[in-house]
């Protein structure tokens, strides 16, 4: 199975919630003939990294769930 | 003695022993051909999920050691990965289970899945950029897996304090851009050899 990697927009929420950049990255492939797609988003809050994926099978990731996930993560990260 | 009785491992039988005895106890086979049923609807969405289990973190390290185009900030930089320095003090281990996300930070429907040695960023192999990484950067880390049954999706997320801090090299807004894009650009990094 090979999966291409390709930046994406981050989700500007992630951005104005860390208040600091975020990368993000669309994989796509298939797995078993089943198409695959993961959001990756790496993002830097105060002394920690997170890194979040959001992986579908069979369809297409929710860029609303990443976002929402980054969202939630970044706001946690923020309390430290 | 019956030619068809289990044949029962030593109880400190190691794995592999359990695994032969799955496969020469026809009873057991029976079992795992019926492992799973009940729950999931049809045949075909049962393989899907037993499919999906495994499916994020071969999905994730293959995605790391991907060969889609690398990222525009990451063109011309070497490949191994330099964190910045952090912008506070590195968080405790007892404060980074705290950040990692809860089901309540998600909608409804999902459900927490046990994390394995299999998940990230911990004991990926196979992608040279990647394990350069977790070596020399990802010091203490909490990970976190949900899931929506019975197809996903998959939400992973691993809260990292960076265990080497190299000087920063330019301002501090370069070093900072220098430093998380190096880190994702591992994520993009060439095929392993």
């Amino acid at each position: 199975m090979t999966l291409a990697l390709a930046p994406a927009p981050a989700p500007a929420s992630a951005a104005s919630a860390a208040g600091r950049e975020a990368h993000a990255y669309r994989a796509t492939g298939a797995l078993g003939g089943i198409p695959l797609e993961m959001d990756i988003v790496l993002t830097r809050v105060g002394g920690v990294v997170l890194l979040l994926t959001n992986t579908s099978l069979g369809g297409t990731a929710d860029p609303a769930l990443t976002a929402t996930a980054v969202r939630a993560a970044a706001a946690r990260a923020a309390r430290a | 003695m019956c030619p068809n009785a289990p044949v029962l491992p030593p109880r400190n039988a190691p794995y592999t022993a359990l695994v032969t005895f799955r496969l020469a106890a026809p009873w057991a086979a029976r079992r795992r051909r019926t492992y799973g049923t009940g729950r999931h609807g049809n045949p075909a969405g049962r393989a899907l999920t037993w499919v999906l289990v495994g499916a994020l973190p071969a999905g994730l390290a293959l995605a790391a050691c991907g060969t889609g185009p690398r990222h525009p900030a990451q063109a011309g930089r070497p490949a191994a990965p330099s964190l910045p320095p952090a912008a506070s003090s590195p968080a405790r281990p007892a404060d980074l289970k705290r950040l990692v996300l809860g089901l309540g930070d998600l909608p409804p429907g999902f459900v927490a899945r046990p994390l394995t040695s299999r998940n990230l960023p911990s004991d990926l192999t196979g992608c040279a950029g990647l394990q350069q990484l977790t070596g020399d950067s990802i010091g203490r880390h909490e990970q976190a897996e949900f899931f929506r049954p019975p197809i996903g999706p998959w939400i992973d997320e691993a809260v990292i304090a960076p265990a080497s801090r190299p000087a920063a090299s330019g301002s501090a807004a370069g070093g900072s851009a220098a430093g998380v894009s190096a880190a994702g650009g591992a994520l993009a990094g060439p095929p392993p050899a």
